[in-house]
Order: structure tokens, then C-alpha cells, then sequence
């Protein structure tokens, strides 16, 4: 490996990003070791992601306050983002007690679905807070609140940032479903008694894919459900009712099958993908040690071919991860 | 003569590869070891376990199993010392993983901080400095393609799409940035 090598692949970033094979990778080390040059590129662009990665909840809603002639154009069709970023924040605005000391600094995050705000309880005091969309893609809002203290407008719109990038990040993209060689019958025959347990839980399976396939996921965790009580053991069975359940709003539910999942590690691509997935609960869940503890695995994981690209997603939410942890302590109170 | 040999001794010494000169127990070697791998050796353990702070316990550890085994003679062949050295660190750091998978989730916060390393510390602080310096004085576009590259991992098409720029310009914009930054860094190193 050579240094035009290095550079005209943008080899540095895709090791970062822990894209590159295992072979490359290695390579790659050790051309790091023998090349001062290379290792201060690598050594730059690693404090370049980190920089971005602290600030990217800044950075996002930057494009859209620079670019104010922008906002009226986007008003009327409120991206899917904001959306979910609502709907997120309305299903999980925290309790009405005060807020103790290590806590997040607000009672609830409500949102009056028919405006563009959000209301932020500080405790003594309620902040409203004005989210304008960007242009789409760049999946940002601009933020501004006004009639309080400096200190208390940044709070909230820094608690609002904080809350919708958890949105985003816990957004979860169903992963494909099992495809099989032979195709699955239509009516799929009633699970006989005298039936071993594996063979019910392979027929439930094979019946909530195909549910899956279509995306009926309350359907598809239904099935899997019994599918795993049949045959507790199926890993497969376990990461789909951890997937569904994680679709359907259910994150808690979700860790117990995406544990059982990883935990029987069936093949080191599906517990990788286990691990990722169960990173996303803990987002979901706003459990962020914890979420960073299951994508280190993930993106630790190699050797094994199909691997590079959950790892690569890995490693890029958790520096967005390790920044949101960064801001989460921002806007706790002092314990 | 005497004199020519204390002056040629050395020379011919730090000629000889570096593992020889550990074998035969040159404790300048070791040290110069040290120095030209460590940062290498650090890029790659934070790298792999995206954890500043493993890394630098994880230096440590690669540097006393590389040195151990060095000096016991296990390296065949000199001029592989890059390729030991890797190959030393990725062993130590999957070790790490594993370790780290048997430990309880809640043990992690408690991990013990390392010893601080007072100059490595400052250095990065001042790197870290120049990079916010240099980032801050693109324009937000410009940053925000860096941000959707290098931090969400987008391909250029998709961050010209999302920005409503062209492939070319984005490619050339983030290029630039990279280079720029690059050479104050290696301008910085070098004073």
C-alpha cells in the first residue's frame, strides 16, 4: 500500500468510518505505522469528525437560519423528521414532578401538533419554542424561543435539539426479512399438536415473515411472539420480535429479544446486527450509556463477510451518540 | 583507533533495524520504539474501540507485549517490525473486546481513569483547537458537507443531493477543506 493508494481510495475515512474490509484494514495499520504522513491525516480527519460530531446538533440547524428565505417554501410540508420528531416528543414528554438534580432541567417537552411549537416546562417557568423545517434531506429545524431569560430560550431550544436528535437516531429502518429457497404456501397449515416445539416456532416464523414482508408488524410481532414462546431458543425469532416491537413504539419490550438474540449468537453478522439494533432501543429508550455500550460491540465486530456495513452505521452513530451524551450533559441539572 | 570507533560504534548501531538493537538489549532502541509507533499505535486502539481513554491504557499494553516479545526474539524478520507491531495491537485489543464483553454493562462508567498523560493531553487540546479554528471559518455549508460525509457517513452523491449541490462541488469543497486542514496540521507538527 502506498500513499497515493491511501489518499485516492479516501482510505482514511472509510478506516474511521470502519468501512473497510479486514484485509484492507490491516493494510491500512500498517501503512499507518510506516508513514507519518498518512498517520497525521488519519490523525486530523479523526479530530475533524469529532469536532463535527460535538457540534452537530448546531450544525444541523444552521443551514436553515442561514438560509431564512428557505423556510417559508417548506412550512406547508412538515418533513417526515419533524414529524417524527413530534410525534416522539409527544409520546414521551416526561412527568409533571419537578425536575430533580441530574435530571433533564424540564418537567415535559409538549407539542401543539397544529402549530410549529413546542412548549418546554422549565419548572417555575414555560418556554416556547419555534421549530422551523429546512429543506428536506437536511433533516434540521431551526430553533428560537422567546420572552424568558438568555440563559433559560438557550436551554430549551438546547433541550428540543437534544430530544430531536434522539428522535433521529432512534429512527429505526427495518432490516430485510429472510428470504427462503422454496417458496412459503399460501395458507399455511395449523400448528399440529403432536407438532415438535421448533418445528410450531419455524412455521410461526415463517408465517410472521411474510407478515413482516408486507409490513404488518403488529401482526408479524404477534406471530413471533408465539413463535418464540414455542421455541425460545430461535434466534432469529427473538431479533424479528425485537425488530417489530422497536417499529411499533415498544423499545422496552424490544431489549429482552434483542439480548436473547445477541446473547445466542447464531453467527457473528446476526448478533452484530443484534447488538446494533439493540443500540437503537436504548436510544429509543434515551438510555444512552447504554446504547454506546452495544454499538462499541457492534462496530468491534469483523472477520466475517457482510459485516462492514452495520459496522460502519455503527460507528457513525456512536461518535453521534458519544456527542448527544456531550449535550444530554448540558442540559442536566447539577447533582 | 579508538576515537573512530566511538564514533563510528553508534552510527553503525542505529543503522542496525531497530528489533536487532532491542534483542541485544540497546535501551535507546526500545525508546526510540516508543517514539516512532505510539501515536500510530493510539490512532488505531481509539480507532477500533472508539474510547479515547481504553486507547491509551491499550497503548501501554501493546508497547510492554511488543517489547516483551522482542526481546525474547520473536520477530524472524526485522524488516516486518511495522507489520509485528499491528499485528501485536490488534491482538491486544480483540483481548480487550472480550474482556469487555464478559463485563457487567455498569461496570463501564466505573472504569478507573488512566494516568494522565500531561503533554500528550496538551498537544491534543492544541490540535483540537486549530481544527474548531479551521472548521469555524468555512461557511456552514461547507461544514455541513463535512458533517454528512465524514460524521453520517453519506456518499457524496447523497450529501449533493441533500445540500442541492452538484457531485463536483461537493467533491471539490470537501477535498479543499481536507487538504487545507491537512497541511496546517502537518505545519503545526512540524514547529
Amino acid at each position: 500500500m502506498d500513499c497515493r493508494e491511501t489518499d485516492r481510495g479516501e482510505l482514511a475515512e472509510k478506516y474511521l468510518r470502519g468501512e473497510l474490509d479486514l484485509a484492507h484494514q490491516e493494510e491500512f495499520e500498517v501503512h499507518i505505522l510506516e508513514c507519518s504522513k498518512c498517520l497525521q491525516a488519519l490523525d486530523a480527519l479523526d479530530l475533524i469528525r469529532r469536532d463535527l460530531g460535538e457540534r452537530a446538533h448546531l450544525l444541523r440547524g444552521q443551514t436553515s437560519r442561514q438560509r431564512g428565505w428557505f423556510r417559508w417554501q417548506w412550512i406547508a410540508p412538515v418533513p417526515v423528521v419533524l414529524v417524527a420528531g413530534v410525534a416522539y416528543l409527544s409520546h414521551h414528554h416526561v412527568s409533571v414532578h419537578a425536575p430533580q438534580p441530574g435530571q433533564i432541567a424540564a418537567n415535559s417537552v409538549t407539542a401543539d401538533e397544529a402549530s410549529d411549537r413546542l412548549t418546554v416546562d422549565l419548572g417555575d417557568r414555560k418556554i416556547e419554542v419555534h421549530t422551523r423545517s429546512a429543506p428536506p434531506g437536511t433533516h434540521s429545524t431551526t430553533l428560537s424561543a422567546q420572552g424568558s431569560t438568555a440563559r433559560e430560550r438557550s436551554l430549551a431550544t438546547t433541550i428540543v435539539a437534544f430530544e430531536q436528535e434522539l428522535s433521529r437516531l432512534g429512527s429505526v429502518e427495518p432490516p430485510p426479512p429472510f428470504e427462503y429457497n422454496g417458496r412459503v404456501p399460501p395458507d399455511y397449515p395449523a400448528p399440529d399438536p403432536s407438532m415438535p416445539a421448533q418445528e410450531v416456532g419455524q412455521l410461526l416464523f415463517r408465517k410472521a415473515m411474510a407478515a413482516y414482508r408486507t409490513q404488518h408488524y403488529d401482526v408479524a410481532a404477534r406471530l413471533l411472539a408465539d413463535a418464540a414462546r414455542a421455541d425460545p431458543q430461535a434466534w432469529d425469532t427473538q431479533f424479528f420480535l425485537g425488530i417489530c416491537l422497536l417499529i411499533l413504539g415498544h423499545p422496552k419490550d424490544a431489549v429482552g429479544p434483542l439480548n436473547t438474540a445477541s446473547a445466542n449468537e447464531p453467527s457473528p453478522t446476526a448478533a452484530q446486527s443484534a447488538h446494533f439494533y439493540l443500540a437503537k432501543a436504548y436510544v429509543q429508550l434515551a438510555d444512552l450509556p447504554m446504547a454506546e455500550t452495544e454499538l462499541r460491540k457492534a462496530a468491534a465486530m469483523t472477520g466475517a463477510p457482510g459485516m462492514g456495513e452495520i459496522r460502519g452505521k455503527a460507528t457513525s452513530m456512536l461518535s453521534q451518540v458519544q456527542a448527544l451524551r456531550a449535550l444530554e450533559k448540558a442540559i442536566r441539572l447539577p447533582e | 583507533m579508538e576515537g573512530e570507533q566511538g564514533l563510528t560504534f553508534p552510527r553503525q548501531e542505529s543503522s542496525r533495524p531497530l528489533a536487532e538493537r532491542i534483542l541485544a538489549g540497546d535501551a535507546a532502541a526500545e525508546n526510540e520504539l516508543v517514539t516512532t509507533y505510539s501515536r500510530a499505535v493510539f490512532v488505531i486502539a481509539a480507532a477500533r474501540t472508539r474510547d479515547r481513554e481504553a486507547a491509551r491504557d491499550l497503548t501501554q499494553e501493546v508497547f510492554i507485549a511488543v517489547l516483551k516479545a522482542l526481546r525474547e526474539g520473536q520477530l524472524r524478520d526485522s524488516a516486518k517490525l511495522a507489520a509485528f507491531v499491528q499485528g501485536t495491537a490488534r491482538n491486544v485489543i480483540n483481548n480487550y473486546f472480550r474482556t469487555l464483553a464478559r463485563r457487567s454493562e455498569c461496570d463501564l462508567d466505573s472504569v478507573e481513569a488512566p494516568a494522565v498523560d500531561i503533554v500528550g493531553a496538551l498537544e491534543t487540546a492544541e490540535k483540537q483547537r486549530l481544527i474548531r479554528h479551521e472548521l469555524e471559518s468555512f461557511s456552514s455549508t461547507d461544514q455541513q458537507i463535512l458533517l454528512l460525509a465524514l460524521v453520517d457517513g453519506h456518499s457524496l452523491a447523497e450529501v449533493a443531493k441533500r445540500l442541492n449541490l452538484s457531485h463536483d462541488v461537493v467533491r471539490a469543497r470537501k477535498s479543499r477543506m481536507i487538504r487545507k486542514i491537512i497541511k496546517k496540521f502537518a505545519d503545526m507538527s512540524q514547529k
